[in-house]
């Protein structure tokens, strides 16, 4: 009798054993459900809610998100999961599917009578061997389109149908490259992505400028301008009727007028400003003028901005701000007391775009664009939220490999190089840890293992197939998908990311090795302490 | 040039979310459809925005953000219908099944499918018979006051695929709170779901408002919705610097926390009133609270009895109808169409907080009170007691010294006086020189209160109580029309289509006491002991700080003042 049990009769629990075999039931359940996700040729899900809200992906993380996993330890390897995704953005279904392995693994061993610390010495030998081959096959790469082609189309395709992968991989490596300076790292934010329920997926493409979800809000005002300075600013263009306003504390109407004109002349002096600017700069030359503002702007500044012939945004996203100063140049203005042209941005075109109730508003054609957007289109929403997800993994596998400056051949080669590997280093090892590293290198198979059931070949056949030929090749070798035969990675440019691969040695291993050590399981409410 | 002063309005919580449906379903129950009528008195688009879906239809809905848990939705799709992007099921296998179409085309692009689809969810019988043209859904019974689950069963109001926002985090359960503590709450706003997608639809909201007059926020004040509403201030306040309207509101059914007993439910409602008091003293223009229990600090009290109406104590269903008329009623001053510009929400919220006195009463009287054969000058005449029902927890009726704000409505100006020449008896009172009801209404308050100050708005519509607002809460001596009759009683099966109300905020010295008792009650709990609250982020010394604050708050309360 568990010693819970003394202190709460209603506490559930399980030891040993049954405890070890709640922990890998779970996981085996949780690879099964992720399984046939893996890879290009992995199966897409649609999720259908009770309420007929559709989503349809492949990727692993949005798939944990949406199931709802009541069981503890499902969660907890879910939660790894999640980690992953949040560090690197990739590898999501390879840690679920590689932590269910290593348990299964295990457990032929543990029903044997071996202690599961035993097991767990070996996992962690092994991972550091694991870890050491992972240096050894790595790739240093120069930074070019084509080596960023590769990895961005290698994990693009585990997200989308290939067709779409292929423009998604166009579009994710331009934008990256655009906003590139020197060796300074990227900052992801300034990749503005945009969405249009409108055409097809594969009508999304980069624009190289900025992409806003609101236009003009006067009727006369100009809807396409060439030659455009833009200001970008942060200052109210709106009469704010202040609280002084209520009835209580004007002595007459006259009074109340009074104050209401002189509020509403500070307003207007403002715009001034902008309209003298304007005439300074643009009259009697081809050049026009657009202003971006990220406070208001009511309809009375907008008639007078409009009969200047000036295009002016009100609300503008705060982030939008910094990224139009990137895209455009110029400065974001958060007064207007000494305001000169060296303070503008430049556009070649600034146009509106209205699809049904939604205005978009596209600043284009710009000199240098630090900054630049993906717009996303698609006929439904779940078909937008899907490739929405895929460009943001396909932004942070190019965002890895700039910052790992080297590559893994991909399509399971690594996994067969360190399983080869890892058998050789076994029998160097004495005593009965070197089961645990016996299982390790098994459990790696499973990458490549499902990558050829995904793509409907034999398993085994495939397997034999590749370690032979990764035994007698100096380079690593992986599978072709479309031919089931063994291929050499680095000449069909498939590649993962170095950091995503650690990553997953690491988090599986130990939270493998936690699961395996779990002795008790137990659930005892505390409904009853007095708060 | 139109010159609406849109009013942009969010509900946090499952309560509200009661609240809010109610009050949306008695706003487009006022709508004219016919082009003939005279405009209406209230400016809908105060409220509500027009759009036009993918279909090119044009769409009328309120210019609203709510926030629930997941699996509180039942059969409502997260994107509303009116925009389409949710598939509805094929029922027999003649149509064809949506969903094979969909898969059908995706398999175009080589890539399998598999459909993993969640049993479709129960839709209330109201909802089928809103689908379907043949029914009149007034003739029907439906007894919703037993049988409805969640608000989506009785919602008749439509909305923008914005509208929605659904928290993953946590999960909707009818037996248990699973989103306890103010600070969880802190910290779910910082999440990209709030922090950018969240912010992101107010401001596109903001950006379609020409006047935008300011925002109205209703919120569950004894979960961790405290936390994210108080947040959400916070950055209305740093964003847009406009009046805001905040209404925390109580439930009458004590649900308890996951994981905690009674007491420590009680506890933690405490723990997250004071934190959540303290936070809008700085972030809010004005708060009222709300809810139909007279006590909620440490166990829920008995349920406000109000004259006419016969409720039952804890369902949320006809509780939620009366804050909800309650909440229409007050809003209509900055509603109104051609309102002079003291009626705005900013001009509302600064009248009642002089001194810094944000936190203000609610009182509320539906029906008013009023024979069928009175008029209003002899029904103000005879009045005994006070005019309405506090609905503010903890906090009774002022009487002296009072700021309010008041609106009536449904009493028409036929029913203000007899004409001179049936005068009579009327002639005789200081009151027949009153040409509307707002006027004569001025007139009593100034008798009834000493030294006090009101405002008063009136409006000639009364509130619309068609189906799915709660009928069998209206006593049978009720009439159609709303009013009271000693004589007749209403047969069982006519409806009362709409009722006269007369709702108010006061200002008064009273709510120092409810700022006191709940400072004392917030003091006596053990913060250390809620390991929830650590748990999710709480200091000791930030709650303790939190409670001086409020006491500091209720001095504000403390000294009768002269006007």
């Amino acid at each position: 009798m568990a010693s819970i049990s003394l202190l709460n009769p209603k506490a559930e629990f399980a030891r040993a054993a049954q405890a070890l075999a709640i922990n890998i039931s779970a996981a085996k359940g949780l690879q099964d459900v992720m399984r046939t996700n893996l890879g290009p040729k992995g199966t897409m899900k649609m999720l259908v809610s009770g309420a007929g809200d559709i989503k349809i992906t492949k990727d692993g993380n949005v798939l944990l998100h949406e199931m709802q996993i009541q069981h503890p330890t499902a969660s907890m390897i879910a939660r790894a999961s999640t980690a992953q995704d949040d560090s690197t953005g990739d590898g999501t279904t390879s840690t679920v599917l590689l932590i269910g392995e290593l348990l299964k693994q295990a457990d032929i061993f543990l029903t044997e009578g071996l202690h599961p610390r035993i097991v767990t010495e070996g996992f962690e030998k092994a991972r550091n061997k694991a870890l050491a081959i992972l240096d050894d096959v790595k790739i240093p790469i120069e930074i070019n389109k084509k080596n960023l082609m590769g990895i961005a189309n290698t994990s693009l395709r585990t997200k989308v149908h290939p067709g779409l992968a292929d423009v998604l991989t166009e579009v994710c490596v331009d934008a990256i490259l655009a906003i590139r300076k020197d060796e300074k790292p990227v900052d992801l934010h300034m990749v503005e992505l945009m969405e249009m329920q409108h055409k097809t997926a594969t009508d999304t493409s980069l624009i190289r400028g900025i992409v806003m979800d609101h236009g003009t809000r006067h009727p006369d005002m100009p809807k396409r301008l060439e030659n455009a300075y833009v200001l970008t600013c942060n200052v109210s263009l709106e009469y704010e009727k202040s609280e002084v306003n209520s009835g209580f504390f004007y002595k007459t109407a006259e009074e109340r007028e009074k104050f209401v004109r002189a509020e509403r002349e500070f307003i207007d002096q403002r715009v001034q400003k902008i309209i003298a600017l304007k005439r300074k700069l643009c009259d009697g030359t081809e050049k026009t003028f657009v202003v971006i503002n990220q406070k208001g702007i009511d309809p009375m500044s907008l008639d007078a901005l409009a009969k200047e012939g000036i295009m002016a945004l009100r609300r503008a996203k705060r982030r939008n701000m910094e990224r139009l100063a990137l895209a455009c140049g110029g400065t974001a203005m958060n007064s207007f007391d000494d305001l000169d042209e060296s303070n503008l941005g430049y556009a070649g075109v600034v146009y509106e775009h209205v699809l049904g109730e939604n205005k978009y508003t596209f600043v284009e054609e710009c000199k240098n664009p630090q900054s630049v957007t993906i717009l996303i289109k698609g006929p439904n929403k779940h078909t937008i939220v899907q490739i929405k997800d895929a460009i943001r993994d396909g932004l942070r596998a190019i965002n890895n490999a700039l910052l790992d400056k080297c590559v893994i051949p991909g399509a399971g080669a690594f996994e067969v190089r360190a399983y080869n590997e890892l058998m050789k280093y076994k029998d160097t090892v004495k005593g009965k840890v070197r089961l645990g590293i016996q299982a390790f290198a098994e459990a790696l198979l499973v990458v490549p293992k499902n990558l050829a059931i995904n793509s409907g070949y034999d398993a085994q056949d495939t397997i034999v197939k590749l370690t032979e030929e990764d035994r007698l090749n100096p380079e690593p070798i992986g599978l072709d998908l479309s031919t089931g035969e063994p291929m050499k990675p680095v000449d069909m440019s498939v590649y993962d990311n170095y950091l995503v691969k650690k990553q997953i040695l690491n988090s599986c291993s130990v939270i493998a090795s936690n699961l395996l050590l779990v002795d008790e399981v137990m659930r005892a409410g505390m409904t009853s302490l007095k708060g | 040039m139109s010159t609406t002063r849109e009013v942009i309005a969010l509900q946090f919580g499952n309560y509200s979310n009661y609240i809010g449906t109610h009050w949306w379903n008695i706003q487009e129950s006022s709508f004219s459809y016919n082009p003939e009528d005279a405009p209406s008195e209230i400016n809908h688009d105060v409220l509500y925005r027009e759009g036009v879906n993918l279909n090119k239809q044009v769409t009328y809905t309120p210019r609203l953000l709510l926030v629930d848990l997941d699996g509180s939705l039942k059969h409502l799709p997260r994107e509303g219908e009116l925009y389409g992007n949710s598939v509805k099921r094929a029922t027999d296998d003649s149509a064809g099944d949506p969903l094979k179409k969909i898969k059908e085309d995706l398999e175009d692009l080589s890539t399998d499918v598999e459909i993993v689809q969640q049993p479709q969810a129960d839709k209330h019988d109201f909802q089928k018979d809103l689908e379907n043209p043949v029914v009149d859904i007034q003739e029907q019974n439906y007894n919703l006051a037993d049988n409805v689950e969640t608000w989506t069963d009785y919602l008749y109001a439509r909305y923008h695929p914005r509208t929605v926002n659904i928290i993953n985090e946590y999960k909707y359960d009818t037996e248990k709170q699973t989103f306890d503590t103010f600070s969880s709450g802190v910290q779910l706003w910082k999440t990209e779901q709030f922090e950018y997608d969240f912010c992101d639809k107010i401001r596109q909201y903001v950006e379609e408002c020409d006047y935008m007059q300011g925002t109205q926020v209703l919120f569950d004040c004894f979960n961790g919705y405290t936390g994210l509403a108080t947040e959400c201030m916070e950055y209305l306040n740093d964003e847009y610097s406009k009046a805001i309207f905040a209404i925390p509101v109580y439930s009458p059914r004590n649900t308890l926390f996951e994981n905690a007993d009674e007491p420590m439910t009680d506890s933690i409602r405490v723990v997250n009133s004071a934190l959540a008091f303290h936070k809008l003293s700085e972030q809010a223009s004005l708060f009222v609270p709300l809810g139909t229990c007279d006590r909620v600090w440490r166990q829920l009290g008995a349920a406000r009895p109000l004259s006419a109406l016969n409720y039952k104590a804890d369902n949320l269903y006809q509780t939620s109808a009366i804050l909800a008329g309650y909440l229409d009623t007050i809003t209509l001053r900055y509603r109104l169409r051609n309102a002079p510009s003291a009626y705005s929400l900013a001009g509302f919220c600064g009248d009642l907080t002089n001194y810094g006195r944000k936190l203000a009463s609610a009182a509320f009287a539906m029906p008013f009170p009023m024979q069928h054969d009175m008029d209003l000058i002899d029904c103000l005449d005879k009045f005994e007691g006070p005019l309405f029902t506090s609905l503010t927890p903890n906090c009774n009726i002022g009487t002296d010294y009072i700021i309010q704000s008041l609106c009536v409505r449904g009493i028409a100006r036929e029913r203000l006086k007899q004409p001179l020449e049936k005068a009579k008896e009327q002639m005789r009172m200081a009151a027949y020189k009153c040409d509307s009801v707002s006027e004569m209404f001025q007139l009593y308050l100034q008798c009834a209160n000493h030294a006090s100050m009101s405002h008063v708005a009136s409006v000639s519509m009364a509130i619309p109580t068609r189906i799915p607002f709660p009928n069998e809460i209206f006593t049978d001596e009720m009439t159609k029309l709303g009013f009271l009759s000693t004589t007749a009683r209403r047969l069982a099966e006519e409806k009362v289509v709409s009722v006269p109300a007369l709702a108010a905020v006061q200002s008064s010295s009273e709510l120092g006491d409810t700022l006191e008792t709940l400072h004392r009650e917030a003091k006596r709990v053990k913060i250390a002991k809620l390991h929830r609250f650590r748990a999710a982020g709480l200091e000791e010394d930030d709650y303790r700080d939190a409670l001086e604050q409020l006491l500091l708050f209720k001095d504000n309360y403390e000294d009768n003042f002269e006007l």
